[in-house]
């Protein structure tokens, strides 16, 4: 395994622990408002204070407590939306690639139908008529986000399901079945991997976009996408209020990106040096 | 007259408005290969994937055995297929480039829940059994045309349909690979339906030649006779359009 992995890994790793366990175990917590205390600034300026290591918000909430917990919503959002979003994809487009046809026109016109449909509109219509929930984030994200990893699903099948070496297979008795899940999906895996890779960071920030609309997580529940929006409007005197919920997204996206190189390299043989 | 291992009667395949195969009738007996050359886009190929049933012929009939195959459906075709394989042109695309050769030899044998030799199917064909674990990537074009031979026999197949298998390969490699299916034909006593355009490989293999032109055959006979005396002036094109010939 490369170096780079290992550190995406291990950096993976630590960021799910600490949003995990974080907030209980220095027993900070998000939610506490404590005024006097407000807009205080992180430990090295001038007029810190004690308890406040990343400074406080407006409200005088502390600033590693909301980072902390907002990276559980951010991250359950983030991971679960583009999963979810390549799952559906590739099963759509596996089916459209593989059985052409009808099924092929109906599903991919519908992909482009779904794109041309502005996202915002889908999702203030959708929330003002069920309420705003992590569920109901999660369900819109998904619906947003199925169609690339559809489309590339669908053209990689196109082409590989008329392989000579899948041919061989069904000439060997392979059902539909066994040519889906032992030719198509592993050829299909190494390029859903990058897109996977892209959308996790795409929906955290789409996320915060959406709670900074009231569309998203409520307040006062953090998520990064909310504690950078709370510090906009403060960004001249309180900038560290948007600078660590940034600073994580970036470091977040940034693991991402090397760990999806690194599996993708590792699924793909014909990357090996050796040859 | 016992009952020919394949025979082959008013095959039809069409696309749309053409016939890429339009009534084509032969038999190729146990030990025996039958050669058919035309040139590309003649619907040789097609005939082949017909004749394997990686496609549906449209009408006519295919018997192995007497048994008829052009009518079944892909479930009941399933018993059958390990009495008939298809070795592929282009041995780059005809392996799957994320297995290992161990994988793709043994992948059959899986398909049909049957135990095999892998190492022995290796050996057989000419390869180091210690490949097995290599990628298709980090083989030769020779042999991976060897891993494509290792798989179609791994079910002991009675027939072969060999579509153009060393159109891909360099002269010299061609030769090795030719000599290989002379040997497997001998040790196995398998009848061979073997594709090509090259009529230099074909007088090496076959011994009878049928010629294809436009979806049909246009003259069978003996190699000798087809190459030495062809009837059709079609056929008297194709070998006077061989050097040296």
């Amino acid at each position: 395994m490369r170096t780079s992995v290992r550190i995406a890994l291990a950096g993976s790793a630590l960021i799910a622990l600490a949003v995990t366990f974080g907030p209980p175990l220095l027993g900070l917590d998000p939610l506490e408002q404590d005024l006097p205390a407000k807009l205080a600034p992180p430990f090295w300026m001038e007029g810190a204070l004690a308890g406040h290591p990343l400074g406080t918000d407006q409200l005088g909430r502390d600033l590693l407590a909301r980072v902390l917990a907002g990276g559980r919503t951010s991250l359950l959002v983030g991971f679960a939306a583009s999963s979810l979003a390549c799952a559906v994809g590739i099963v759509v487009g596996l089916l459209a690639g593989y059985l052409g046809g009808w099924v092929d026109r109906l599903v991919m016109g519908l992909g482009d139908l779904w794109i041309a449909f502005p996202f915002l509109v889908l999702a203030i219509a959708t929330i003002g008529v069920v309420g705003s929930s992590t569920p109901v984030l999660i369900t819109l994200l998904v619906l947003a986000g199925w169609v690339t990893s559809a489309r590339v699903t669908r053209a990689i099948v196109k082409q590989v399901r008329g392989e000579d070496y899948v041919m061989a297979a069904v000439g060997a008795g392979a059902g539909h079945l066994n040519v889906l899940t032992r030719h198509l999906l592993p050829a299909v895996a190494g390029a859903n991997l990058v897109i996977w890779t892209f959308s996790v960071g795409t929906m955290v920030l789409v996320e915060g976009g959406l709670s900074f609309l009231g569309l998203g997580v409520r307040p006062p529940t953090p998520s990064w996408g909310t504690i950078l929006n709370d510090g906009r409007e403060l960004l001249e005197t309180a900038w560290w209020i948007p600078l660590w919920p940034g600073l994580t997204l970036t470091l977040t996206v940034l693991l991402v990106n090397l760990l999806g190189d690194g599996l993708r390299d590792t699924l793909d043989v014909r990357t090996d040096d050796h040859a | 007259m016992a009952e020919p291992l394949l025979r082959v009667t008013d095959l039809r395949k069409s696309y749309g408005e053409s016939w890429a195969v339009d009534g084509v009738t032969f038999a190729v007996d146990r030990g025996e290969t039958l050669a058919i050359v035309g040139e590309s886009g003649c619907g040789k190929s097609t005939l082949a994937r017909c004749v394997a049933r990686l496609a549906q012929p449209t009408s006519g009939s295919v018997r192995l055995d007497g048994l008829e195959l052009a009518t079944l459906s892909r479930r009941r075709l399933r018993p059958l297929r390990p009495r008939f394989q298809l070795v592929f042109q282009d041995p780059s695309t005809s392996l799957n480039p994320r297995w290992t050769v161990e994988e793709i030899v043994r992948e059959p044998l899986r398909l049909q829940g049957v135990r095999g030799d892998v190492p022995g199917l290796l050996s057989e064909v000419g390869l180091d059994p210690g490949l097995a674990g290599r990628h298709p990537h980090q083989l030769s074009g020779g042999q991976r045309q060897r891993v494509g031979i290792a798989r179609a026999l791994a079910l002991s197949p009675d027939l072969l349909v060999l579509d153009e298998p060393v159109t891909a390969l360099d002269v010299s490699v061609q030769a090795q690979i030719i000599n290989l299916l002379l040997r497997l034909q001998e040790e196995r006593g398998l009848g061979y339906l073997f594709i090509s355009h090259d009529l230099a490989v074909v007088s090496a293999v076959a011994h009878r030649i049928a010629v294809m032109h436009a979806g049909r055959l246009v003259e069978t006979g003996p190699a000798e006779q087809v190459l030495g005396r062809p009837s059709h002036d079609y056929t008297r094109a194709l070998v006077a359009a061989v050097p040296g010939a």
